[in-house]
């Protein structure tokens, strides 16, 4: 009689237990999910566009480096059919140097990227959109030529050489100073990413993709 | 008649007490995990920086160092405390009076930044890639203008020093001992894009403006909140892209 008053009192306790430890778990669960789903605000600008786009006179943009300390400013002109591009980089000091210069159709734009900059404040990639579709030309912050005196590297030219099998789908930014993350689609419209590295212009296989 | 009777009530005040003691016990064991269980989910939560975890949380300034990232060396920014001066005008833009508090959402990678309810800064981060950065409503209890951060393992070790205008938060499921922080992250620049093992990576000088702006008022290179000067509410909500 005293072992089956005792057994029920521990099966009442555990039970207690048990079920006030599952609804504390879901009540917990239910709180966050109540919190964080209310008082968020929407806005419908791009962040991308907010932050990186500096007042400048119509026809300029400016857009510095992560840590402020240079800022590359891109021109552009329009006339009828013909619009101009120019591109320059000023340091703290003030000094510029003149990256890239090109007249095309005005159908085919050139723009700078929220990630230009690597991180060391070296390199700089600009997005090339034509009729024909995406370049991606990575340049010495410096103006320099690359080794073989061509103005840029040309990465959507790289790619198409190199995987042919893959659709580049993307340059997000840096993952250091000397490696541009590339996004691509296999054949099967699966996503991966590739770092490009722009000293040995070879494309390394990435095992995480960079959504 | 008169036992069955008996027998009857005795069964039924017995029920009763059974009863009784069910909800008693409930509602103590309720009380008790609700008490316990934050204190032990925060014992479980793992270091944003695997190695360097606690040491972390102390400012360390370190110039001419060389971090590593990805395997590869790159070369830490310089920091002189004494060329550095806090603006008066932080954001740039008359931000008012008000309560101030950040928002982080995961989704679309960006940080939004309000005071009095008004929107005075936004900009794209980058949360956990290779752990996730967790949710839930914090409070910044330390800055510190610099430190180094250790952690990961093989082809993802990483070792950075100098890494600038850090802003360690908390609550009660994410201990300071984790060592979670919002700070500026030189060694990528892919911000809007997952890129940390967990902390919320800024573009530097992005970082700075929030490192100025944010409560505690920063007043010596290691600045801790206290109850005259509490530390800015984060909230983190969202899921970050896979």
């Amino acid at each position: 009689m005293l072992a089956i008053k005792n057994t029920k009192t521990f099966l009442l306790i555990f039970s207690a237990a048990a079920l006030s430890f599952l609804s504390f778990l879901w009540s917990d669960n239910a709180a966050n999910k109540k919190f964080l789903s209310v008082n968020i605000p929407r806005y419908n600008t791009s962040a991308k566009t907010i932050v990186t786009v500096t007042p400048a006179p119509v026809g300029e943009i400016s857009f510095g480096t992560p840590d402020g300390k240079k800022t590359l400013t891109m021109k552009r002109q329009s006339d009828k059919d013909l619009t101009s591009y120019s591109f320059y980089v000023t340091d703290e000091a003030g000094e510029k140097k003149t990256i890239f210069n090109q007249t095309g159709k005005s159908s085919e734009t050139i723009s700078i990227p929220f990630n230009a900059w690597s991180p060391d404040n070296n390199h700089l990639f600009l997005l090339e959109e034509t009729a024909k579709g995406k370049n991606y030309l990575v340049f010495h912050a410096s103006g320099k030529p690359f080794t073989d005196d061509s103005e840029y590297v040309n990465v959507s030219e790289q790619f198409k050489q190199k995987l042919p099998d893959l659709t580049l789908d993307e340059v997000t930014g840096w993952a250091d100073p000397a490696l541009l993350i590339v996004n691509v689609k296999t054949g099967e419209g699966v996503g991966r990413s590739f770092w490009f590295d722009i000293n040995s212009l070879s494309f390394l296989p990435l095992g995480n993709y960079f959504k | 008649m008169v036992r069955k009777k008996h027998r009857h009530k005795s069964r039924k005040s017995s029920t009763v007490n059974y009863i009784v003691g069910f909800i008693i016990t409930f509602i103590l064991a309720y009380l008790l995990i609700a008490f316990i269980y934050p204190k032990v989910a925060a014992l479980f939560t793992p270091c944003a920086n695997s190695i360097s975890c606690k040491e972390s949380l102390k400012l360390k300034i370190e110039n001419n160092q060389e971090g590593i990232f990805n395997g590869r060396k790159i070369i830490a920014p310089v920091i002189d405390l004494a060329q550095e001066k806090i603006k008066s005008n932080i954001l740039g833009i008359e931000t008012g009076t008000g309560e101030k508090r950040i928002e982080v959402d995961l989704a679309k990678q960006t940080l939004y930044a309000y005071q009095g309810g008004k929107l005075v800064f936004q900009a794209l981060v980058s949360t956990g890639k290779w752990a996730p950065t967790p949710v839930g409503e914090y409070k910044i209890w330390v800055k510190l203008r610099a430190t180094r951060m250790t952690g990961g393992e093989g082809a993802d070790y990483y070792n950075l020093p100098n890494v600038p205008y850090v802003m360690f938060y908390y609550n009660d499921k994410v201990p300071q001992s984790a060592g979670f922080s919002l700070h500026g992250a030189y060694w990528h620049n892919n911000f809007g894009h997952p890129m940390s093992h967990g902390c919320v990576n800024m573009r530097p000088v992005d970082a700075q403006k929030m490192y100025d702006w944010v409560d505690p008022p920063t007043k010596d290179p290691t600045t801790y909140a206290d109850s005259k000067n509490p530390g800015t509410i984060i909230t983190i909500y969202g899921e970050a892209p896979l």
